[in-house]
């Protein structure tokens, strides 16, 4: 029961730690600027307020708000889509198929992953530019469907989850490599598809240097 | 008659596993190599120069090094990467220790409970990181921060002592913890639950308790994973940009803008209008991250399959 205890307030304790700034947040809209500062941090202001904020957010350059949520929404969902077919058939052949260049391609999957990002935002936006691919959809979807950090997890999971032993007793049955993939490996993957899917969803839904 | 069948079906996952990564391998180079060969480019070459045709391509004059012992030399570069090292110590151990602890602590205590915890321990995450680091230009001010209490135990009182700048390594650690650490906690989380209820069943029957049960049993089966963590946390911790650019931002200069070499490299880039030095010190950086990156997989082995 002690221990118990202990567990419960330890996590009760990082609970706070992580909500109480969201919680502020949350409660700002509600506040003026004069209530933000006087008030006590955690108070509510008024309804009445968090209205008129979003009125002034939602009539800026003529409702223009609704096209960004709109873009987000859309270009999120193609992100998602495009990075899943794309990241854990990827990882499955790194992890559990053997061919010339599987290292290298592991390591330029790495070293793509530390470049620093800020970097790598004039040379996209040039060669977006090159394809003639600026202003339209595909400049941010397709870069959203790469996604090196999926590949590496489905790879990590794939690599230490999957046993080969079962793999091969598909393939005695008479699965052919694409079966194994989608008949045996796939629907035991679905924790890793769930994962890549909710990281590439938020980190599409929150991204902001690479469109602009 | 055996050999030849064999050495075909090998031959068989041989073209299986292009086939796998061909489509990823089409987007790997259009928006990761290309995107990387031609920021290196950047860093060898001058911006102002004679440019050289060849065919159609027309390319910068080559620079050599010279890019990088002109940034090297500049005042602000070595205080900018000392910086940063300070901070690298702090939120790696600080990270290390705290996911790992909170990660296997939710694994072995309250099974139900877990989802719930999961959820708020990610929350921050699923906030753009402008938005968390505005956030924390309020958390930070102790005359309007919820956290007032805490910040007095430090005996500050206004924002520019909890600001000076011996502290700020710690904060911006903080800071990104706060939003970082859930989502690894989400992953760890992920892969504690592969682990197959009979390997801890048996450990339990040998008679583990639950310390030895997290540090011998659980932590080696997820050694994988926690190299990833490592070799990502350590290359964004040497590209530190966002928290230090917002808060020196909102704080009207409580913070240099050159404070870590990123934002160096932003400030060349927007200020100089030198892309050519901002891409040299990202080029420094990647080195940084490559030589960590290389140590880890080696030791670990994380690219051995069989």
């Amino acid at each position: 029961v002690g221990a118990l205890l202990v567990w419960f307030i330890v996590m009760l304790a990082f609970t706070g730690f992580f909500v109480v700034p969201v919680i502020w947040l949350f409660l700002a809209p509600t506040k003026t600027d004069h209530q933000l500062v006087y008030w006590n941090p955690l108070a509510l202001g008024s309804f009445h307020t968090f209205l008129r904020t979003w009125d002034e957010i939602y009539a800026f350059q003529a409702h223009e708000l609704l096209v960004w949520l709109w873009n987000s929404a859309r270009y999120s969902v193609g992100g998602v889509f495009l990075a899943l077919a794309c990241a854990v058939p990827a990882g499955y052949g790194l992890a559990l198929t053997q061919f010339i260049g599987r290292k290298v391609l592991l390591s330029i999957t790495l070293i793509v992953m530390i470049m620093p990002a800020s970097a790598l935002v004039l040379p996209l936006f040039l060669e977006m530019n090159l394809l003639h691919l600026s202003n339209s959809a595909w400049s941010v979807v397709l870069p959203f469907g790469f996604f090196p950090f999926g590949v590496y997890l489905s790879y990590i999971f794939f690599s230490s989850t999957i046993a080969k032993e079962l793999l091969a007793a598909a393939r005695v049955d008479g699965c052919n490599e694409w079966g194994v993939f989608r008949h045996v490996a796939l629907p035991l993957a679905r924790p890793i598809v769930a994962l890549v899917g909710f990281f590439e969803f938020v980190s599409d839904w929150t991204n902001f240097s690479s469109p602009s | 008659l055996g050999r030849t069948r064999r050495t075909g079906r090998a031959g068989g996952r041989n073209r299986a596993g292009y086939a796998f990564v061909t489509v990823y391998l089409v987007l790997l180079i259009l928006f990761g190599v290309l995107p990387t060969a031609y920021a290196v480019y950047l860093a060898f070459t001058k911006a102002a120069g004679r440019r050289v045709s060849v065919g159609p391509v027309s390319f910068a004059q080559w620079a050599g090094l010279s890019n990088f012992f002109t940034t090297g030399r500049d005042f602000r570069f070595l205080p900018a990467f000392e910086h940063i090292a300070v901070y690298l110590a702090i939120w790696l151990v600080v990270l290390v220790v705290l996911v790992l602890g909170l990660a296997l602590l939710l694994h072995g205590g309250v099974r139900r409970a877990l989802p719930f915890f999961r959820f708020l321990f990610y929350l921050p995450g699923a906030l753009a990181g402008s938005a968390s680091v505005l956030v924390w230009v309020f958390m930070l001010d102790p005359s309007i921060s919820p956290w007032h209490f805490a910040l007095s135990l430090f005996h500050y009182s206004s924002m520019p002592q909890a600001l000076a700048p011996g502290h700020l390594p710690a904060i911006f650690a903080v800071i990104a913890f706060w939003t970082g650490a859930g989502g690894w906690i989400v992953v760890m989380n992920g892969a504690l639950n592969n682990i197959s209820e009979e390997v801890i069943d048996s450990a339990k029957i040998d008679g583990a308790n639950a310390w030895q049960l997290a540090i011998r049993i659980k932590l080696p089966l997820i050694k994988r994973w926690i190299v990833f963590m490592l070799i990502l946390a350590f290359a964004a911790g040497t590209q530190l940009f966002v928290e230090p650019q917002l808060l020196g931002a909102a704080s009207l200069g409580m913070v240099s803008p050159t404070w870590s070499p990123n934002q160096l490299a932003y400030y060349l880039a927007t200020q100089n209008g030198n892309f050519n030095y901002a891409a040299s010190i990202s080029v420094d950086l990647l080195i940084v991250g490559l030589m960590a990156a290389t140590l880890l997989v080696f030791r670990s082995k994380l690219f051995q399959i069989d």
